[in-house]
């Protein structure tokens, strides 16, 4: 009977004493991370029954010390710490990238806005060399700057690979922890033991893990957790399987585990590799671009320009072709598959030779054009420089490196611009000194009704003193009778000609010269036999005299019209320039459409300029002209004069090289002699018609760059990171809260309040002492027992 | 279960607390130290957006400012250079009212042909006026001077080697002006009116197809004789006789009279024919044709460089015949039908002045080296008087223009600088920091920073065990 208290006593003193431990194991936990508070479960003991119907307690059970924590909130938790870290490393790249642009104070739109700005400075005073460097300089500037950027946002993205690796190091540090873990917690938790403490350490592994990769963690009925990384296992049982890093097909970075891509949506690991295959790429390919546009644009307006020195006497290009098949040859391939950093596309490209002056100060003289068009899918660069060879005074030629040089004659000099020629007259069949006859339509002609050989005589010398020659047309001369081009024409006519006359081509028309001038020289064309090859030729058979001095055509000034094309003047009638009432020039386009009349009759004051709508101003001087001796002059009216973009391609007195931003270089040419900057289209030392051209850059909405321009473009780019940095530190500050939210939560469920565990303490301390009590008093009472018999 | 608050969660949302103060109270700081509210584009995207455009807005302002001011000096330098011509012309007026003057003799008019030349070269270099090394007046070809003094056979003449070009600037949205001037337009006026023949030739202008600016010398000499019998032949004394010329022989005795005038024997070498009506023709009669009358041409040659070129007249039904000048490459269409007689026309082309021929033909004028006699010399210096006020219309005309274009320039300027004025207020409104606000703000911050730390002590501090014993 009395033994039993002692009992009851001694549980309860075990119980005050447990709880009281428990409570300074949370005490002593309470900024332990992780931890979650332990509480005692005390159950009254089993009863005994005294008599039938009469229960006594036994006093308490400790049945267990539970830990207090909610596994849905911290299946929660391990998601929003993915989340968390993930938006952390957003952020953080995108700040990293928005420094990298260093803008609005220092970076690419600074760079594009100097190179305008030294371009708009030098049009106040072109001839200025300072300013010319300027230009040179800021390109150079701008150039360096774009490399800059690329280097460093390559850096960025190459960075990923390192930094990936470092966590997937720690990744696999925690995974085989958890896999330790489990091992420990089975064994423990089968012998009937609570693992609180390893639990909690597992479960604060497992979050860590979470914030690098995005995992999902099982409980299995062993207690052991089975972490699944993509879907894969990374963890099962006790057993961990590594994590590791490799390229992909794309050379972007990725996870595997075995030989296979594991993927991952979310944690730091995801947010680096996100950036690097898909964000930085992007950015990366829009400053691109940008470059090779900037590039494009601006060499097709630079290679078409004039440098100061005027024409060039030798041009060598800064590229070449590169030898597709492989024979050793370079040059023979096809120029679409010649490898060149830009597309040639099919077009013309206009070649200007002209006399150079004989001493500095003067300008070039008797400037012939030659238009060549181009084919890029049947003509290979060897072709273009055989063609450029057949043009007079120059010659091509494709050197071992598959680079084009183009030289001309000594004395001589040539250019790609598009300026007006000045005197687009120099033969002189437009009412010049030496008698001419013209035919008075455009070719093609009809010679279908003619028998062949066809037989025309040439009379020229003086009226004292003629000179005839007889030019024979055969039908061989001509692909088809019925469709003569005027080419085919000049070719047969000064095969025969000799050195009395020379036949030309002028606004696709026919025309015959004689070859001496003066007053007293005659010209005059007329059948043999019954051929009436002039009249189906158009051409006159009256005999034309010269002039003393034949009328000067001057033209001036620069053509500001769409396309390339060409204007043919003749005149309206016969007459006197400046003396004969209603004497008029038809200027007709190349298609034989009548654009203008110009009246050059009484009226006009012989050398005085007239302008027409496109730019372009003419003047005649004093002279007769003839309308039915077919007096014709032809102006080319060039836009673009080189449509295809070889030259732009080859690199042929371009501003910059390169085709990216990676790579873009301005023309060593011009760092080295800034006088070979471009910045005029005609020779005058003050033109500045190129500059005006690359300011209209400065507007021109670009197609590949979004139909923006230059600078818009690169706006809208350092918007889009702009935006994308302030919306990533919105989702930063947003995963934030919504952390806190959670960990506030579980600080709620699990958390230690020392108030608590003070009260706590307290009680179990009261409860200590009470039991101490009791035991004191049933030992009293069975010794009172014991001494009862003595 | 209620809410439990633990010391964990105290000292968290405390921590939170003071971060965020913090955070606040750095970016209002970077915002006071540095002046602005946009320092990278994340701060205010939207913002960013438009700041960029603003900026580059300010610079092209800015380079169209420099353009109006660069506009203005060149027009000042240019107008000064017209004034420096305007105060030349004036002076040679004077000198030339000094060379009217009855009572100058030819030493005192030789001084003032000296100083003529002196002023002529000093004309020449106005025009060839620079700023910095380029030339003003010559157009788009300011690498080189634009006016180039010639003294050749043709006598003396400036030739304009610059082109009518512009070299255009921008100096407000959308508005270009041109930084050069073609100095011919000036200093070389063609604006051409009628044509004037003084003298007494018969030969007569025709006013249609003339280049010649100014006033030319249009020479009418003898040149042989046309489908005259071969026994008349020219003789080497003068003749001044031109055109359709009739002849009578008679026989006995052998005579003969040609125009109409008395009859002179024959044979006769190098004689003096006279015409009814006065004229001269030194001819050589070797003796009698088979037809003892008719008509035979005597040719006229028209020049008006001097000889060089000498333009032939056989027909004198022509109503315009080209006469052209070597040198200048100018013509000169003569109406030939009532051409009598050899002489010297001159020849003023109205509204057409070339200064420095002026001066030129004054200068020689007054040098006199064909020793024309004193009254011809004052006559023709007086002539002159008119062609140096056209002369000096002209320059004073371009002065006007200038100054016209020099005061838009100022009204340009005023624009551009209002829309910089503007430009500047709507980037400092998007980009600059509200000084005053921003202060406040950071003492606010700053209150609310001291107040948190406060008041989280005062939590965090307080526990059970103060109170248990």
């Amino acid at each position: 009977m009395s033994g039993f208290g002692i009992g009851a006593g001694l549980r309860a003193l075990n119980a005050a004493r447990h709880g009281m431990q428990i409570a300074g194991n949370n005490v002593a936990n309470a900024n332990t991370p992780g931890y979650s508070r332990q509480r005692v479960e005390l159950a009254a003991a089993l009863p005994y029954s005294l008599t039938l119907g009469v229960q006594i307690g036994t006093g308490v059970d400790v049945t267990g010390i539970t830990r207090l924590v909610d596994e849905g909130l911290e299946r929660r938790l391990r998601l929003q710490s993915s989340l968390l870290a993930g938006a952390e490393v957003d952020h953080a790249r995108m700040d990293e990238l928005e420094g990298l642009l260093n803008e609005p104070d220092n970076g690419l739109s600074t760079g594009l806005d100097g190179f305008f700005g030294s371009i708009a400075r030098l049009q106040s005073d072109p001839s200025d060399r300072a300013l010319r460097g300027g230009v040179v300089q800021s390109g150079v500037q701008l150039a360096q700057g774009f490399q800059l950027l690329s280097r460093r946002l390559g850096e960025l993205g190459n960075s990923t690979f390192d930094e990936v690796r470092g966590l997937v190091r720690e990744a696999n540090q925690l995974t085989s922890a958890v896999a330790e873990l489990n091992k420990q917690i089975v064994a423990l938790e089968a012998g009937g033991s609570d693992a609180n403490d390893l639990r909690d350490t597992r479960s604060q592994d497992i979050r860590r893990l979470s914030e690098l990769i995005d995992v999902n963690a099982i409980e299995r009925s062993t207690g052991s957790v089975d972490v699944l990384v993509g879907g894969r296992l990374a963890v099962a049982g006790d057993h961990a399987t590594a994590i590791t890093v490799g390229k992909s097909a794309t050379a972007t970075t990725e996870l595997r585990m075995g030989n296979s891509a594991v993927r991952t949506d979310e944690g730091r690991i995801a947010a680096l590799i996100r950036n690097e295959s898909a964000d930085l790429p992007a950015y990366d390919a829009r400053l691109d671009r940008l470059a090779r546009n900037l590039i494009l644009e601006v060499n097709r307006r630079h290679t078409t320009g004039m440098p100061r020195s005027g024409p060039f006497r030798t041009l060598t290009s800064n590229y070449g072709a590169v030898d597709g098949d492989g024979d050793g040859q370079r040059g023979d391939e096809l120029l679409a598959q010649s490898g060149f950093l830009f597309d040639v596309q099919a077009g013309d490209l206009y070649v200007s030779v002209a006399r150079l002056p004989d001493g500095p100060g003067g300008a070039s003289t008797d400037l012939e054009r030659t238009r060549i068009h181009i084919e890029p899918a049947a003509m290979t660069l060897q072709d273009v420089a055989n063609q450029i060879s057949a043009i007079d005074h120059l010659t091509a030629t494709v050197d071992p490196t598959g680079r084009l040089r183009v030289s001309a004659d000594s004395g001589f000099g040539f250019d790609f611009s598009p300026r007006l020629d000045p005197n687009p007259d120099s033969i002189g069949t437009f009412a010049g000194a030496a008698p001419s006859i013209g035919s008075t339509a455009r070719g093609p002609y009809d010679l279908s009704g003619q028998t062949f050989p066809l037989s025309l005589t040439v009379t020229t010398g003086t009226s004292t003193l003629p000179a005839t020659t007889t030019v024979t047309l055969d039908a061989a001369d001509f692909a088809n009778p019925a469709a003569v081009t005027t080419d085919e024409l000049v070719a047969a006519f000064n095969a025969d000609l000799g050195s009395a006359a020379t036949a030309y081509a002028v606004g696709g028309r026919l025309v015959v010269r004689s070859n001496s001038s003066g007053a007293t020289s005659q010209l005059a064309i007329a059948d043999v036999g019954a051929g009436t090859a002039t009249s189906a030729l158009g051409l006159s058979t009256a005999t034309q005299t010269g002039q003393d001095v034949g009328v000067a055509v001057a033209v001036e000034g620069t053509f500001n019209g769409d396309g390339n094309g060409q204007l043919v003047f003749v005149p309206e009638s016969d007459g006197t320039i400046g003396v004969t009432p209603d004497l008029r020039v038809r200027v007709l386009d190349q298609d034989g459409n009548l654009v203008t009349t110009l009246n050059v009759g009484a009226g006009y004051e012989p050398g005085k300029a007239i302008s027409l709508d496109n730019g372009v101003s003419v003047s005649f001087g004093a002279g007769t002209i003839s309308a039915t001796a077919g007096h014709v002059f032809a102006l080319d009216t060039l836009a673009d004069s080189d449509t295809t973009d070889l030259l732009v391609a080859l690199g042929m007195n371009a501003f910059f090289q390169g085709s990216g931003a990676d790579d873009i270089v301005v023309n060593p040419d011009l760092q080295a002699n800034v006088d070979n900057f471009a910045a005029a289209i005609g020779e005058s030392s003050g033109d500045a018609g190129n500059l005006e051209r690359l300011m209209s850059l400065r507007q021109t909405d670009i197609a590949d760059l979004d139909a923006n321009t230059v600078e818009d473009f690169w706006a809208d780019v350092v918007g889009d990171v702009g935006f994308a940095t302030a919306g990533a530190l919105q989702t930063l500050n947003t995963q934030d809260q919504l952390m806190q939210h959670l960990e506030s939560e579980r600080e709620s469920v699990s958390g230690v309040n020392l108030d608590e565990e003070m009260l706590d303490m307290t009680r179990y301390q009261q409860s200590f002492d009470a039991a101490a009590r009791f035991l004191s008093t049933v030992q009293e009472v069975t010794n009172s027992l014991i001494n009862i018999g003595r | 279960m209620t809410l439990r608050i633990t010391q964990g969660h105290l000292f968290a949302r405390a921590l939170v607390d003071i971060h965020r103060s913090l955070g606040k109270f750095t970016s209002l700081q970077q915002q006071v130290a540095t002046g602005r509210r946009v320092n990278r584009p994340s701060d205010d995207p939207s913002a960013a957006l438009r700041i960029i455009p603003l900026q580059n807005d300010l610079r092209g302002l800015q380079q169209m400012s420099d353009n109006v001011a660069l506009s203005r000096e060149t027009l000042n330098t240019g107008a000064a250079s017209l004034e420096d011509a305007s105060n030349l012309v004036q002076r040679v007026r004077e000198l030339t009212m000094q060379a009217v003057n009855g009572s100058v003799d030819q030493g005192d008019r030789n001084s003032i042909g000296e100083e003529m030349d002196q002023l002529l070269q000093q004309l020449v270099s106005i025009g060839n006026s620079r700023r910095g090394d380029r030339y003003l007046f010559g157009g788009t070809e300011s690498g080189s001077a634009p006016f180039e003094l010639i003294e050749d056979g043709g006598g003396t003449r400036v030739v304009y080697h610059g082109n009518h070009d512009r070299l255009e600037v921008e100096v407000a949205p959308g508005v270009t002006t041109a930084l050069n001037l073609p100095g011919d337009a000036i200093l070389q006026n063609r604006v051409r009116g009628a044509v004037r023949f003084t003298g007494d030739t018969g030969a007569q202008p025709t006013g249609r197809g003339d280049t010649g600016v100014g006033f030319q010398t249009l020479a009418v000499t003898f040149n042989g004789l046309q489908n005259a019998p071969a026994e008349i032949v020219a003789g080497s004394g003068t003749s001044n006789a031109l055109g359709a010329i009739g002849y009578v022989f008679t026989n006995t005795p052998p005579t003969l009279s040609i125009g109409g005038g008395p009859a002179q024997p024959i044979p006769a070498a190098d004689q003096d024919f006279k015409t009814a009506d006065g004229r001269v023709l030194n001819l050589t009669v070797t003796g009698l044709p088979a037809t003892l009358s008719g008509t035979f041409t005597a040719k006229a040659g028209l020049s008006t460089d001097r000889g060089a070129t000498i333009a032939d007249v056989a027909d004198f039904t022509a109503t315009a015949v080209a006469v052209r000048n070597r040198f200048d490459g100018s013509v000169l269409n003569v109406d030939v039908r009532n051409l009598v007689t050899t002489g010297d026309e001159l020849v003023k082309h109205e509204g057409t002045f070339d200064a420095f021929t002026v001066l030129a033909t004054l200068r020689d004028l007054l040098r006199n080296e064909d020793g024309l006699p004193d009254q011809v010399v004052r006559d023709r210096a007086a002539a002159m008087l008119g062609e140096i006020d056209g002369a000096h219309d002209a320059v004073l005309d371009g002065l006007r223009e200038l100054g016209f274009r020099s005061s838009s320039m100022e009204v340009l300027g005023n624009r551009v600088a209002g829309l910089q004025l503007s430009r500047t207020e709507s980037l400092s409104a998007l980009q600059d920091t509200d000084m005053a606000a921003a202060i406040l703000d950071l003492q606010r911050q700053d209150t609310a920073y001291q107040a948190a730390l406060q008041i989280g002590a005062r939590v965090i501090q307080t526990s059970l065990q103060n109170f248990l014993r």
